[in-house]
């Protein structure tokens, strides 16, 4: 019978398949409880179909224009090429901001830091005194020296000087290269090597040899040429065989050398204050610890010129480390062996391999520089998506 | 399939804007059955809206009218979580000259009110849109024993909600 029953509404909706409908039929004639639901079924569905609202139906027109009007991409839409454009151009800027900021810092300006402020002792009180009488330019700034206060402060503090006009220095740059040649007599190449320096203006620092009886003997010369000739002295080299390996680079010491020469000339002004005083000493005491001074600062004066000069020589005057190898007597000549297709396959490969870096690199900074493009990117589709929902 | 459906699953605009034209005042009512009147209109909006982005997947297994009603389904069914609840057919009556032998009507929306959600909408779609068992199969995704069960259920609990007899004018 719960069959019956269940089947009611379906028999009534017409829904049921004849054997079920049927058999719904055929309960009905003789159960009055059933057909009594069956009344009320009809009554409720009699009730359903005749209700009605007043509300008329509104935005049919609006709903009929977004229909038919023409979707454009969020991205070619005109807030999706607007939030484009603004993402580009705050990228570019950004990008040449931070590419540009370590080259700033790499550039000649040196920033002036201000000296310690002395350590007043019964000297330094005289000296400045006496100083601000007799030469207040100087003396204002030999005050300023933190060596001023004693022997262990005698090494002066770091300074930096502003490049001005009146201290200009033209670039000094210590230049290096390592080159390795094959030639086919040794001798021969040395010859011409010591020829070479000397019509450059310089000279063979060191020479040696080894495996001079073997068949491919090998000579190792260290050259110092006038950095001005550098560039033509390593084209030159090339041409005495064939070249293996080579390797340039340049140290730029031009503010090292600045340096030194600031602190020169800070260290010779306290030893001629030094002096001045112990022209004024009366007491052996103070004769002997004036002294001493001057020998501490002399001391220092004398190392530091001795960097500087250094330095200055290894500027003006190029290092290249000239390796020679003979190549075994009887082989093929060097244009047609196997070296010039292993020099092809180590140029071929490291041409590779710096593509590959190069693209590395650049996956490097678009990863590590993902913080900030990727939610440019992010919002400008959220934004796109969300003007789009609005134009429909 | 219909083929001003046709046309508009291969990307006539004018053949959407046209199916909108045809069915919007029965997705309009439809949506006012199971929300207030307020909300009806933007919900049929967003039914259409969603109608034109999903053109494209409708297969012509229903009428296009069916597979409109299922879509506004959802779409009511979402509104009606963001908003409090109303009683469905909130703003529906009778006509002044029809109300002899009907369910007394407010009862009948607070009978309604009390069905489980998923019984008063297949009664709506059934009663009072008009919809087969399979087209309301269609329209839920649900077999269309289940629509049956359902609504057979539904009977039964308004019967026994209305179980007085003052109800029956």
């Amino acid at each position: 019978m719960n069959d019956i029953k269940e089947n009611l509404k379906a028999y009534l909706d017409g829904e049921l398949s004849a054997e079920n409908a049927e058999r719904v039929r055929s309960a009905l004639e003789t159960d009055a409880s059933l057909r009594e639901e069956a009344e009320f079924m009809r009554a409720l569905s009699a009730s359903f179909r005749k209700m009605q609202t007043n509300r008329q139906v509104s935005g049919q027109a609006a709903a009929v224009e977004k229909a038919s009007a023409r979707k454009i991409h969020w991205a070619l839409s005109p807030a999706g090429l607007a939030s484009a454009a603004a993402a580009l151009v705050f990228v570019f800027f950004v990008g040449k901001a931070l590419l540009l900021a370590p080259r700033r810092a790499e550039r000649s300006e040196i920033a002036v830091t201000p000296l310690a402020e002395p350590r007043e002792t019964a000297l330094s009180k005289e000296s400045g005194a006496n100083a601000a009488k007799s030469k207040p330019q100087r003396s204002r700034e030999y005050l300023k020296s933190p060596s001023w206060g004693g022997p262990a402060s005698t090494k002066a503090a770091p300074t930096e000087r502003k490049m001005t006009a009146d201290t200009f220095m033209p670039r000094q740059v210590v230049r290096n290269a390592t080159v390795k040649m094959r030639v086919a007599k040794i001798q021969t190449a040395e010859d011409k090597v010591t020829l070479l320096v000397t019509g450059w203006g310089g000279y063979i620092e060191d020479s040696q040899s080894a495996n001079s009886e073997s068949e491919n003997p090998t000579v190792v010369m260290v050259l110092r040429i006038p950095v001005s000739r550098f560039d033509e002295a390593i084209s030159e080299l090339e041409k005495l065989g064939v070249r293996r390996d080579r390797r340039i680079n340049g140290r730029d010491v031009t503010g090292e050398v600045v340096d030194i020469q600031a602190r020169l000339k800070n260290l010779r002004m306290q030893e001629e204050a030094y002096r001045q005083i112990l022209r004024q000493a009366r007491r052996i005491g103070e004769v002997l610890e004036i002294q001493q001074q001057i020998y501490a600062v002399r001391g220092e004066i004398e190392s530091m010129d001795a960097e500087l000069q250094s330095l200055k020589k290894l500027a003006a005057l190029s290092t290249i480390t000239l390796t020679l190898e003979q190549r075994p007597a009887g082989g093929p000549n060097d244009q047609n062996d196997s070296g010039w297709a292993s020099d092809a396959w180590a140029n071929a490969t490291s041409g590779l391999s710096s593509a590959l870096k190069a693209l590395s690199t650049a996956a490097i900074w678009m990863f590590v520089y993902s913080p900030i493009w990727a939610p440019l990117v992010i919002a400008v589709w959220l934004i796109s998506k969300w003007a789009s929902r609005k134009t429909g | 399939m219909n083929p001003i459906a046709e046309r508009a699953v291969k990307g006539d605009r004018q053949a959407l804007a046209e199916i909108v034209r045809l069915h919007y005042a029965e997705v309009f009512r439809f949506c006012s059955r199971l929300l207030n009147a307020d909300a009806a209109e933007d919900a049929a909006q967003e039914t259409f809206m969603k109608a034109s982005k999903l053109i494209k997947s409708f297969r012509g297994e229903s009428a296009i009218k069916t597979w409109l009603f299922g879509i506004a389904l959802n779409v009511c069914r979402n509104e009606r979580r963001k908003v409090k609840p109303t009683l469905p057919l909130q703003d529906w009556d009778y006509a002044e000259n029809q109300c002899e032998n009907l369910i007394e009507a407010q009862a009948l929306r607070e009978a309604m009110g009390k069905l489980p959600t998923e019984h008063s909408e297949v009664v709506i779609l059934h009663e009072m849109e008009g919809l087969t068992y399979d087209e309301c199969a269609l329209a839920l995704n649900v077999p269309a024993g289940t629509v049956k069960s359902r609504l057979h259920y539904a009977f039964v609990k308004l019967r026994e909600l209305l179980a007085t007899s003052e109800t029956i004018r």
